[in-house]
């Protein structure tokens, strides 16, 4: 193969930026044979040399000066990349992404050609940033250095996507490659910032999505990148215990994700189906936790792992029985924890166990005698026999130590739980606390003394105005 | 090659497996009536319509209905 | 020195055994004058914090200090609330959490780099407690090895911020969440085990005033309209105030009507424990609260922490393992 440093700017004055390409195991031949051509055989071109041969090639007329920056990065890192170690070459690396990253930031030039060899610089830098920083350690740099890097350079990109109010389109194919990388870009970031462990960071591109779209429809981006977004929207819903938000981004994405897998085909593809478990690893218990109860037959479709861990814990909320959940918290809190699981279910779980624990007295103890009244000590006894005596701490016991398993619950607090349900509105009815007594209207239908959870939290808490696109 | 002198302390990386992050995937176009959400002979909604009306009847729901029958019989 | 300020030479910082052993003064002349020094050690404790923010250092000297720092915070904040003297326990909070800040990073520092903090966890378990109802603090807890989760005082405090989570809870700039625990009563009950150090149990009176507000908030909303007013001396003794004034004081801010019959629940109108038009209800300590601070000394409980000595284990028995990074062929 006959190709020169002379072929290299021709290509790039025939707009063939695909050779810009940093991957060895791509572009490996090419950036060879610019090494061996940039090193003379000992001989290297020096950095100025190197920017005065591209300046003096003349391309977009010379008035681009970004543009030369960055075939200058490239040519230099052709000349010195070390391709036995990625560390050694990560300056580089990195000065060329960012200066590619640069070009595209001014949409006064030429720069939509360059989108899609940004985006495969991208897809080459992600991963190599990852391995750099899971070497921190040795490397002696900061926790997450490159992929927060990374993250600013991207960042740069989102934050200079303006949407063009004029001609707000319907058609993606119809968008600048610009605004068409938007949707990626977003979950790229939002991917990085999970994995740096800062979430909160998705909060301004999460706000700032919608106002620089250009897309009529959300639903008009590629679906496989609407399908991620909401993934990532859902969770970071999740981590800031905001349920019901959490559940429909997560629940859409699932619902989306199975219109794109096909009968046949469900066992074949094992990304789809590992993106499936990663959805149910967050839906299940965010279903749980709004009052659903999920389907064991299409449960054990998916992710068979999971029907016996969930279905046990459905059971143990649906009879009322707190000792049995705090239980399950115990058994499954290193999963839990690493998922960020554990604290959210252990706030958030207890009053759904209540609702049914109460239910069970109400049905079987008021209603079957026709009373329109539950008296306190009936619940305290149920109470006990819920949170159990064995995890029970109580204040003249010294010996036990407070956890969270055994510091939050009490049989004395029947008045506090009583009143809690009532004002989360899964009870009508009134306390009477000199009677120690709950009065509630006289009906043999249970679902008018307790309506369910999810029509409940449904009209107390409000989705997020900000997503209504979305469905659109 | 990159030489260090230290021993790596925190290699304890995920496997594919239990990487929370989403993978690249090509998106096939099936016909709709062929996928998993419109299908007929499959059943893809994940949740029952209602939990409220499902009967229980376990250990503990059995406790639950002796001691209220105890409470029952000491408040005649 | 004011924010404008041009930092202060190099000769005018003091080094940090120098800090320490200003600290140690403090603590050992300063402390028994409080309520009196509230003002003089706010002001010399911040500026022991600056200096070492201005020498860049974060050594175990710094994790001592700020440490000790953290813990007169919350022993001053008793302190001033019971004497009744004036000052800002808004200040206060500030100079505390800042100090909070500062460890959390030196303790992710020390963690990166293969070492460990003997205190972490009783510090952990503050920042849990202050900011009680953010969920960051709950990923960041998660996020952390296990044995700092199952440390007592980690335990203890996330008990507390899941008994009073509370999905009713008003303010503005928080964002109210579904099925939270509103259980005012286990806090009253858990604040006086033994169990809770003092130190745990000044941060959490801090979150007194509003715990008794929507304790009768959730009561007055959840109580028939014809429901006769409840004794004073039951509502007292359910909320744990210390007397009848302080109670009366209670009721006279938030405008709950007392009789002689009692208190009516039902007359509360307000929704939120802040009033816009009024000053804050000066706050109030829990006599159980002080009963732990009287059975020790002040300097006991300041000087309570392991040493912040060998925090960060050396590596040597690595250097004969070369490793490789290799990139994929």
């Amino acid at each position: 193969m006959n190709y020169n440093l002379n072929t290299f700017v021709s290509d790039i004055q025939n707009q063939n930026y695909a050779i810009l390409n940093l991957d060895l195991n791509k572009n490996g031949r090419l950036v060879a044979i610019l090494q061996n051509q940039l090193n003379n055989n000992g001989q290297a071109m020096d950095d100025k040399s190197i920017e005065e041969y591209v300046e003096s090639r003349n391309f977009h007329g010379g008035r681009w000066t970004r543009f030369n920056i960055m075939i200058t990065s490239f040519l230099q890192y052709c000349r010195d990349v070390n391709p036995w170690s990625s560390w050694d070459s990560s300056d580089l690396i990195f000065k060329y992404y960012s200066d590619l990253n640069n070009c595209l930031l001014n949409d006064s030039y030429p720069c939509e050609a360059l989108v899609p060899v940004f985006i495969e610089v991208t897809e080459f830098i992600i991963p190599l940033a990852r391995e750099l920083d899971n070497h921190y350690l040795e490397l002696k740099i900061k926790k997450h250095q490159f992929l927060s890097h990374t993250s600013m350079i991207i960042s740069k990109l989102f934050n200079s996507i303006k949407s063009n109010s004029e001609n707000v389109t319907e058609i993606f194919e119809q968008l600048p490659h610009k605004q068409r990388i938007l949707l990626y870009l977003v979950n790229k970031l939002n991917n990085i910032y999970f994995r740096i462990e800062s979430p909160q960071l998705c909060s301004n591109i999460f706000k700032n999505f919608k106002p620089k779209c250009s897309l009529a429809n959300f639903s008009q981006f590629p679906i496989n990148e609407q399908i991620e977004y909401r993934y990532l929207l859902g969770r970071y819903y999740l981590l800031n215990s905001r349920i019901l938000n959490a559940f429909v981004q997560l629940n859409n994405s699932f619902r989306l994700l199975l219109g794109l897998t096909s009968i046949p085909n469900v066992n074949q593809t094992p990304q789809l189906q590992r993106n499936i478990k990663r959805i149910l690893k967050f839906l299940i218990p965010t279903g749980i936790l709004i009052g659903k109860r999920f389907r064991f037959d299409v449960l054990s479709h998916f992710h068979p792992e999971m029907v016996n861990m969930y279905s046990e814990l459905q059971q143990n909320i649906r009879s009322g029985n707190l000792q049995k959940v705090n239980n399950w918290l115990k058994l499954y809190q290193a999963d839990l924890l690493e998922a960020n699981l554990l604290l959210i279910l252990l706030e958030k779980l207890p009053m759904v166990t209540y609702k049914y624990l109460i239910k069970h007295l109400i049905v079987e103890w008021s209603l079957s005698q026709g009373f329109n009244r539950l008296p306190y000590d009936l619940v305290s006894r149920a109470l006990r026999l819920s949170i159990g005596k064995d995890d029970y701490f109580s204040l003249n016991d010294s010996t036990t130590t407070i956890t969270i398993f055994n510091g939050i619950h009490s049989s004395d607090n029947v008045e506090n739980v009583l009143v809690t349900l009532i004002n989360l509105g899964y009870l009508r009815g009134n306390c009477f606390p000199s009677m120690r007594l709950c009065v509630f209207k006289k009906t043999n239908n249970i679902s008018d003394i307790m309506p369910a959870i999810e029509e409940r939290i449904t009209s107390m808490f409000p989705l997020n105005d900000d997503d209504s696109w979305l469905e659109d | 090659q990159i030489t260090t002198t230290e021993k790596p302390v925190n290699q304890n990386k995920k496997t594919l497996e239990e990487d929370d992050e989403f993978e690249d995937f090509l998106v096939d176009q099936w016909p709709a009536s062929t996928t998993l959400k419109d299908s007929k002979e499959f059943h893809t909604n994940l949740w029952e319509e209602s939990w409220d009306d499902v009967e229980v009847d376990d250990n503990f729901t059995n406790d639950l209905r002796a001691e209220i029958a105890k409470y029952k019989q000491e408040h005649q | 020195p004011a924010a404008a300020a041009a930092p202060p030479l190099p000769s005018d910082v003091r080094p940090p055994h120098i800090l320490v052993k200003t600290l140690d003064y403090l603590v050992d002349n300063l402390l028994p004058t409080l309520p009196d020094s509230e003002g003089f050690l706010w002001d010399r404790m911040r500026s022991i914090r600056q200096d070492f923010t201005y020498q860049n250092y974060c050594g175990p000297e710094a994790v001592d200090c700020n440490e000790r720092i953290v813990r007169i915070h919350l022993l001053i904040i008793h302190v001033m609330v019971k004497s009744q003297e004036e000052f800002s326990l808004q200040q206060e909070l500030e100079q505390l959490h800042k100090s909070l800040i500062t460890l959390s990073e030196i303790y992710d520092d020390v963690r990166a780099n293969g070492g460990s903090s003997p205190n972490e966890a009783e510090f952990r378990a503050y920042a849990l407690l202050s900011k009680i109802r953010d969920p960051q603090y709950d990923k960041a807890i998660q996020d952390l090895p296990a044995e700092i989760l199952q440390n007592d005082l980690i335990q203890l405090a996330l008990c507390f911020r899941r008994i009073i989570s509370n999905s009713s809870f008003v303010e503005r700039g928080y964002m109210r969440t579904e099925n939270c625990l509103n259980l005012y009563a286990q806090y009253f009950k858990l604040i006086q085990s033994i169990q809770v150090p003092f130190l745990l149990a000044s941060f959490l009176e801090i979150y007194l005033n509003e715990v008794r507000f929507y304790a009768v908030k959730a009561l007055s909303h959840s109580m028939n309209k014809k429901h006769k007013p409840i004794p004073t001396i039951v509502i007292s003794g359910e909320l744990m105030f210390n007397n009848l004034e302080e109670l009366t004081e209670f009721c006279q801010y938030y405008t709950i009507d007392m009789t002689d019959e009692g208190v009516d629940l039902k007359s509360l109108t307000t929704n939120s424990h802040r009033l816009p038009e009024k000053k804050p209800l000066r706050n109030h300590y829990l006599a159980c609260v002080d009963e732990k601070l009287n059975a020790t000394s002040y300097s006991v409980i300041i000087n309570s922490g392991k040493p912040n000595i060998d925090t960060l284990k050396y590596n040597t028995t690595g250097l004969q393992n070369v490793i490789t990074i290799e990139e994929e062929p």
